[in-house]
């Protein structure tokens, strides 16, 4: 068995960094699972869906070094594609009462819907891409934010598709904890394939000296596309699993906020790998419950007449700045989480040596 | 269309444009020298709004030169403070540059919610004089005095900017550092102090321009800091964020585009009018990444 194992590492150099993330996510899941608690519950979905959110805007921010304001747009025209394709359309003649043609018709199951909500978005993306991947450092940064803000604009005005700023209400909750596990898990090892995939090596070889990427032949818009792609439909995947835990969406939750706090859990990571994007998620979803659940204890008290309430945000952003401070390459250093020394030497001894 | 309608509505661009105008020049001072897109800035004019709130609700009737004063002084104080304890530390630890912007993302946060759990989620209203509120009639021209006082502030706020970076040794060093922040130091000028100061004028500016804008809206509420980032963003966006001539180029562009726009757009289109504006800072970006208005240098290539 373990040899087995030791083969599989050699020929997968990542899926030892994988497992690593892998296993400990699972574990937690099951045990949570065990114990059943409805809030832990709750705080282990948003982060699984976190997780495919921010290994997603990873696989793009990550790979090209170019800093993306405009993913949660991707997030939130999942969603409401999502919602489109999937809710019955007894309860679209309620929500929707606007809505004419085969789309007030239509009735997805869960996973083709989510999965077709995000194709439809990755061509979205793809075509917005394309132009936009011409553009380098904070010029890129900025074109993608002015898309969030667009993106925004047309979602809050489409008020057939989306009920403008109401809430849009009445969708079944279909991201359950296991299925949650799943995309997330899912989008890990994506994450990992694209990495070391030919155009993740391109791209990153693009990140570190685009000169001398462009002269050894690869063409930067073109992979930077590709991951744009790839990356949007992942994140309008997560979109479309965040409707469905939610249960309610509005253009309102998937703007800035979110925004902001997506990118701060991968910086807080460190942007350079996969597993600094889920240590990020994981520690900024760890300190947030944390601080929540200490305000909930600390406003009983009513210390000195003043209620605690909505300090979690304050705390939050100076433990954010302190992490930068602290670790300023993110959580992993940049690297990927590997397995205790002991145990890969372990592993190692019983590699065949031809596997090189 | 006549021309008194037109001049009127010059009028009122020209004083929109010089808020804007404003707004963007206390960004793109901070980028020229940081690399950052400062987020917290819309937080500075925030603040400055609600100090004048607080002024005024201490004591009624103070005079009002010294209410609008008070605004700029907290605008500058928030904007030293948050440089000493957030961005410099960061700056310190010699991370990736992409740390000075969550900074700015959470530092924004801490202030908004720091507002909202002190003082209140809900809006605040701000007490003008009643000369602010006046119509003026110049013969068959009706201006607001708002306007005149909008136009005034931010020509003379423009000119003393201008007199400040030309003439003063701060001015030259601060423009020195935009151009280039390593040759600046080598040549024995502190860094700290340089982006400090940088700091303190993107804060006096932001308390400025938040006198002006919180009287176009007469009210202040804890996220009312997003309106004004996005609009210095698309200025300096589209102006040119190497230049600082850019920022007053885009402040005024964007000001014409606001009232233009209104005028042009038909009602139906008119809720689409920031997905147009946005959509013009991509093509801007598209064809002309250093904007309208390029610096003397090109130096970020990625």
């Amino acid at each position: 068995m373990n040899s087995r194992v030791a083969q599989l590492l050699g020929r997968l150099p990542w899926a030892e960094n994988a497992l690593m993330l892998i296993v400990p996510l699972l574990a937690v899941a099951v045990a949570i699972d065990l114990y059943d608690n409805l809030m832990l519950k709750r705080i282990l979905i948003g982060m699984f869906i976190n997780l495919v959110l921010v290994v997603g805007l990873q696989l793009f921010t990550g790979n090209s070094g170019l800093v993306s304001f405009g993913h949660i747009s991707f997030m939130a025209i999942g969603a409401y594609a999502s919602v489109l394709l999937i809710m019955s359309p007894a309860k679209k003649v309620y929500t929707l009462p606007d809505l004419t043609g085969p789309l007030s018709q239509i009735e997805m199951p869960f996973i083709p819907g989510i999965l077709l909500a995000a194709a439809f978005t990755a061509v979205i993306a793809a075509f917005i891409g394309w132009p936009l991947m011409r553009l380098s450092g904070s010029a890129a940064t900025m074109a993608t934010f002015a898309l969030l803000i667009i993106t925004h604009v047309i979602l809050i005005n489409a008020a057939t598709y989306t009920r403008g700023t109401r809430t849009m209400y009445g969708l079944e909750n279909y991201t359950t904890l296991w299925m949650s596990a799943f995309w997330a898990v899912l989008i890990i090892i994506t994450g990992f394939v694209f990495r070391e995939s030919r155009v993740g090596l391109m791209l990153r070889a693009s990140r570190e000296q685009q000169e001398a990427a462009s002269v050894m032949g690869v063409n930067i818009v073109i992979v930077r596309w590709v991951a744009w792609v790839v990356s949007a439909f992942i994140c309008a995947l997560g979109g479309a699993l965040w409707a469905h835990f939610m249960m309610v969406i509005s253009p309102y939750t998937m703007y800035m906020h979110t925004t902001f706090l997506t990118v701060a859990m991968l910086i807080v990571g460190g942007t350079g790998s996969v597993s600094g994007a889920v240590a990020g998620t994981i520690a900024i979803t760890g300190l947030f419950e944390a601080l929540r659940a200490m305000e909930i204890r600390i406003s009983a008290f009513r210390i000195a007449g003043q209620t605690a309430a909505g300090f979690t945000e304050v705390w939050l952003g100076v433990a954010m700045i302190l992490l930068v401070v602290l670790r300023p390459m993110g959580l992993t250093m940049g690297q990927e989480i590997r397995l205790p020394a002991r145990l890969r030497g372990r592993l190692e001894a019983r590699t065949p040596k031809s596997e090189g | 269309m006549e021309w008194a309608d037109f001049a009127e509505l010059l009028i009122a661009a020209v004083s929109l444009g010089s808020i804007y105008a404003l707004m963007a020049l206390g960004l793109v001072l901070v980028f020229g020298i940081l690399r950052l897109i400062n987020f917290a800035y819309g937080e500075f004019i925030m603040i400055g709004g609600y100090a004048m709130w607080w002024l005024q609700r201490l004591e009624f009737g103070i005079p009002w030169g010294f209410v609008a004063l008070f605004a700029v002084v907290v605008a500058i104080v928030t904007a030293l403070a948050l440089e000493r304890v957030a961005f410099r530390q960061v700056r310190a630890s010699h991370g990736p540059p992409i740390n000075l912007l969550l900074t700015s993302f959470a530092c924004s946060a801490v202030l908004q919610s720091l507002v909202m759990v002190l003082i209140s989620p809900r809006s605040k209203g701000i007490l003008y004089p009643p000369l602010v509120s006046a119509d003026l009639t110049l013969g068959p021209l009706r201006i607001a005095a708002f306007d005149i006082m909008a136009i005034i502030v931010g020509g003379i706020s423009l000119v003393g900017l201008t007199i400040l970076l030309r003439k003063t040794f701060l001015g030259i060093c601060l423009r020195a550092a935009a151009d280039d922040f390593t040759m600046t130091r080598l040549l024995g000028v502190q860094a700290d102090r340089v982006i400090a100061a940088a700091f303190a004028i993107s804060g006096a500016l932001a308390g400025i321009s938040s006198v002006l804008y919180f009287a176009r809206i007469g009210l202040v509420k804890p996220d009312i800091g997003l309106g004004p980032v996005i609009i210095a963003f698309f200025a300096t966006v589209v102006g040119g964020i190497e230049s600082l001539a850019g920022a007053v180029v885009g402040g005024f562009l964007l000001g014409f585009l606001t009232v233009g726009l209104q005028v042009v757009l038909p009602t139906s289109l008119l809720a689409y009018r920031d997905a147009f504006t946005f959509l013009i800072v991509i093509i801007v970006l598209l064809v002309r990444p250093q904007g309208l208005v390029p610096g003397r240098h090109i130096r970020e290539v990625r």
